[in-house]
Protein backbone atom coordinates (compact mmCIF):
# COMPACT_ATOMS: atom_id res chain seq x y z
CA UNK A 1 0.00 0.00 0.00
CA UNK A 2 0.97 3.36 -0.93
CA UNK A 3 -0.06 6.95 -0.76
CA UNK A 4 0.82 10.48 -1.79
CA UNK A 5 -0.04 13.65 -0.29
CA UNK A 6 0.71 17.05 -2.42
CA UNK A 7 2.74 19.44 -0.43
CA UNK A 8 0.23 22.50 0.78
CA UNK A 9 1.93 25.58 0.48
CA UNK A 10 1.28 29.20 1.42
CA UNK A 11 2.47 32.44 -0.59
CA UNK A 12 3.72 34.94 1.81
CA UNK A 13 5.58 37.09 -0.58
CA UNK A 14 6.61 36.75 -3.99
CA UNK A 15 9.46 34.84 -3.19
CA UNK A 16 9.05 33.29 -0.31
CA UNK A 17 6.89 30.31 0.27
CA UNK A 18 5.68 28.22 3.09
CA UNK A 19 5.11 24.45 2.35
CA UNK A 20 3.19 21.90 5.20
CA UNK A 21 3.24 17.88 4.71
CA UNK A 22 0.01 17.48 5.33
CA UNK A 23 -1.57 13.77 5.38
CA UNK A 24 -5.22 12.85 5.39
CA UNK A 25 -5.96 9.92 7.20
CA UNK A 26 -9.03 8.55 8.51
CA UNK A 27 -10.08 8.93 12.56
CA UNK A 28 -13.37 7.14 14.12
CA UNK A 29 -15.05 9.37 15.53
CA UNK A 30 -18.96 8.70 17.14
CA UNK A 31 -19.93 9.36 13.57
CA UNK A 32 -18.13 6.85 11.55
CA UNK A 33 -14.89 7.12 9.93
CA UNK A 34 -13.90 10.49 9.04
CA UNK A 35 -10.84 12.11 7.24
CA UNK A 36 -8.43 14.28 8.77
CA UNK A 37 -5.40 16.17 7.75
CA UNK A 38 -2.41 16.06 10.08
CA UNK A 39 0.66 17.76 9.61
CA UNK A 40 3.61 15.39 9.50
CA UNK A 41 5.71 16.12 12.44
CA UNK A 42 8.88 14.00 12.37
CA UNK A 43 9.95 16.28 15.70
CA UNK A 44 7.23 14.46 17.86
CA UNK A 45 7.07 11.67 19.50
CA UNK A 46 3.61 11.24 19.19
CA UNK A 47 0.49 12.68 17.72
CA UNK A 48 -0.20 15.57 19.04
CA UNK A 49 -4.22 16.91 18.79
CA UNK A 50 -6.42 19.41 20.72
CA UNK A 51 -8.29 18.16 23.84
CA UNK A 52 -11.30 19.84 21.73
CA UNK A 53 -11.21 15.99 19.11
CA UNK A 54 -11.66 14.15 22.29
CA UNK A 55 -15.39 14.20 22.50
CA UNK A 56 -15.48 13.91 18.26
CA UNK A 57 -13.79 10.38 19.15
CA UNK A 58 -16.32 9.81 21.77
CA UNK A 59 -13.35 9.70 24.74
CA UNK A 60 -14.50 11.25 27.84
CA UNK A 61 -10.62 13.36 29.02
CA UNK A 62 -10.78 12.93 32.48
CA UNK A 63 -10.56 9.11 32.37
CA UNK A 64 -7.41 9.75 30.49
CA UNK A 65 -3.69 9.32 31.95
CA UNK A 66 -2.57 13.22 32.68
CA UNK A 67 1.42 13.33 31.61
CA UNK A 68 3.78 15.98 30.84
CA UNK A 69 5.77 17.17 27.58
CA UNK A 70 8.33 19.10 26.86
CA UNK A 71 8.18 21.10 23.66
CA UNK A 72 10.55 23.77 22.41
CA UNK A 73 12.42 26.08 24.58
CA UNK A 74 11.98 23.28 27.27
CA UNK A 75 8.36 24.46 27.74
CA UNK A 76 6.13 22.05 29.76
CA UNK A 77 3.24 21.26 27.94
CA UNK A 78 0.36 18.94 30.08
CA UNK A 79 -1.41 16.45 27.79
CA UNK A 80 -3.32 13.72 28.16
CA UNK A 81 -2.73 10.21 26.73
CA UNK A 82 -5.08 8.10 24.70
CA UNK A 83 -5.51 5.41 21.62
CA UNK A 84 -6.84 6.87 18.94
CA UNK A 85 -8.04 4.41 16.18
CA UNK A 86 -6.64 5.35 12.41
CA UNK A 87 -7.14 4.47 8.89
CA UNK A 88 -3.81 4.90 7.43
CA UNK A 89 -4.99 3.93 3.27
CA UNK A 90 -7.16 0.88 3.96
CA UNK A 91 -4.60 -0.05 7.58
CA UNK A 92 -6.98 0.29 10.33
CA UNK A 93 -4.69 0.57 13.74
CA UNK A 94 -5.22 2.23 16.63
CA UNK A 95 -2.30 4.44 17.78
CA UNK A 96 -0.80 6.35 20.98
CA UNK A 97 -1.57 9.90 20.73
CA UNK A 98 -1.65 12.92 23.31
CA UNK A 99 -4.34 15.73 23.49
CA UNK A 100 -3.19 18.91 24.72
CA UNK A 101 -5.40 21.02 27.13
CA UNK A 102 -6.13 23.93 25.00
CA UNK A 103 -8.90 25.60 27.19
CA UNK A 104 -10.86 26.17 23.86
CA UNK A 105 -7.91 27.77 21.72
CA UNK A 106 -6.36 26.41 18.71
CA UNK A 107 -4.00 23.61 18.57
CA UNK A 108 -3.18 22.15 15.40
CA UNK A 109 -3.15 18.08 14.52
CA UNK A 110 0.24 16.89 14.56
CA UNK A 111 1.41 13.60 13.20
CA UNK A 112 4.26 11.88 15.46
CA UNK A 113 6.31 8.90 15.12
CA UNK A 114 5.24 7.06 17.89
CA UNK A 115 3.30 3.35 16.26
CA UNK A 116 3.33 4.38 12.77
CA UNK A 117 6.93 4.84 11.68
CA UNK A 118 8.82 2.67 13.78
CA UNK A 119 8.09 -0.45 11.98
CA UNK A 120 4.97 -0.39 9.83
CA UNK A 121 5.35 2.54 7.44
CA UNK A 122 7.86 4.43 5.43
CA UNK A 123 7.62 8.10 4.50
CA UNK A 124 9.31 10.15 2.17
CA UNK A 125 9.10 13.75 1.73
CA UNK A 126 9.35 14.58 -2.21
CA UNK A 127 10.35 18.00 -2.28
CA UNK A 128 11.01 17.32 -6.21
CA UNK A 129 7.68 15.84 -7.08
CA UNK A 130 6.22 17.91 -3.99
CA UNK A 131 4.33 15.18 -2.42
CA UNK A 132 4.14 12.82 0.72
CA UNK A 133 4.69 9.12 0.48
CA UNK A 134 3.86 7.08 2.85
CA UNK A 135 3.84 3.25 2.19
CA UNK A 136 3.19 0.24 4.75
CA UNK A 137 6.87 -1.74 4.87
CA UNK B 1 6.73 8.94 -11.26
CA UNK B 2 3.77 11.47 -10.25
CA UNK B 3 4.34 15.22 -9.89
CA UNK B 4 2.11 17.81 -8.41
CA UNK B 5 2.71 21.50 -7.97
CA UNK B 6 1.12 21.14 -4.40
CA UNK B 7 -1.88 22.44 -3.08
CA UNK B 8 -1.95 26.80 -2.80
CA UNK B 9 -3.80 27.19 0.57
CA UNK B 10 -2.96 31.16 0.96
CA UNK B 11 -5.67 32.27 0.45
CA UNK B 12 -7.29 29.71 3.03
CA UNK B 13 -4.79 31.12 5.53
CA UNK B 14 -5.52 34.79 5.18
CA UNK B 15 -8.88 33.52 5.73
CA UNK B 16 -9.07 30.90 7.94
CA UNK B 17 -5.62 31.03 9.41
CA UNK B 18 -5.66 29.01 13.18
CA UNK B 19 -8.45 27.21 12.77
CA UNK B 20 -9.99 24.07 11.50
CA UNK B 21 -12.17 23.91 8.72
CA UNK B 22 -14.41 21.30 7.15
CA UNK B 23 -13.95 21.18 3.53
CA UNK B 24 -16.68 19.49 1.58
CA UNK B 25 -14.51 17.06 -0.99
CA UNK B 26 -16.94 17.14 -3.72
CA UNK B 27 -17.42 21.01 -4.03
CA UNK B 28 -14.14 22.14 -2.24
CA UNK B 29 -16.23 24.58 -0.05
CA UNK B 30 -15.58 25.11 3.42
CA UNK B 31 -18.76 24.98 5.51
CA UNK B 32 -17.34 25.25 8.84
CA UNK B 33 -14.64 26.39 10.82
CA UNK B 34 -14.15 27.25 14.47
CA UNK B 35 -10.56 27.39 16.85
CA UNK B 36 -12.23 24.21 18.32
CA UNK B 37 -12.69 20.97 16.26
CA UNK B 38 -15.25 19.77 17.74
CA UNK B 39 -17.59 22.72 17.26
CA UNK B 40 -16.47 22.42 13.48
CA UNK B 41 -17.37 18.82 13.57
CA UNK B 42 -20.61 19.11 14.82
CA UNK B 43 -21.67 21.73 12.36
CA UNK B 44 -21.03 19.14 9.80
CA UNK B 45 -21.59 15.54 11.37
CA UNK B 46 -24.52 14.45 9.75
CA UNK B 47 -23.06 15.64 6.05
CA UNK B 48 -20.77 12.94 4.11
CA UNK B 49 -17.53 13.16 2.06
CA UNK B 50 -15.93 16.15 4.25
CA UNK B 51 -12.57 16.27 5.47
CA UNK B 52 -11.42 18.23 8.67
CA UNK B 53 -7.94 20.29 8.16
CA UNK B 54 -6.26 23.03 10.29
CA UNK B 55 -5.39 26.19 8.38
CA UNK B 56 -2.20 27.84 9.37
CA UNK B 57 -2.42 31.15 10.23
CA UNK B 58 -1.05 33.09 7.17
CA UNK B 59 2.38 34.28 7.33
CA UNK B 60 3.26 32.38 10.85
CA UNK B 61 6.52 29.82 10.75
CA UNK B 62 5.66 27.33 13.18
CA UNK B 63 7.79 25.02 14.80
CA UNK B 64 6.73 22.00 16.80
CA UNK B 65 8.70 19.68 18.90
CA UNK B 66 7.03 17.57 21.28
CA UNK B 67 8.80 15.08 23.40
CA UNK B 68 8.08 12.84 26.24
Amino acid sequence: MSLQFPFEYERISPTETLFYPMVTFQIKTVAGWWKMKFLLDTGADFTTLPDSLLPIIGVNPGSLPKVETIGVGGIIVPVRRFRLPLRVGNEELVIQANAVETRGKFSPALLGKKDLFESKFSLTIDSKARLTRIWKN
Amino acid sequence: MRTTHGINITALTKKYGNQYIAKSEKTGKVLAHNERVDLVFNKVKDKKNIVISWIPKYGTTYVFTISL
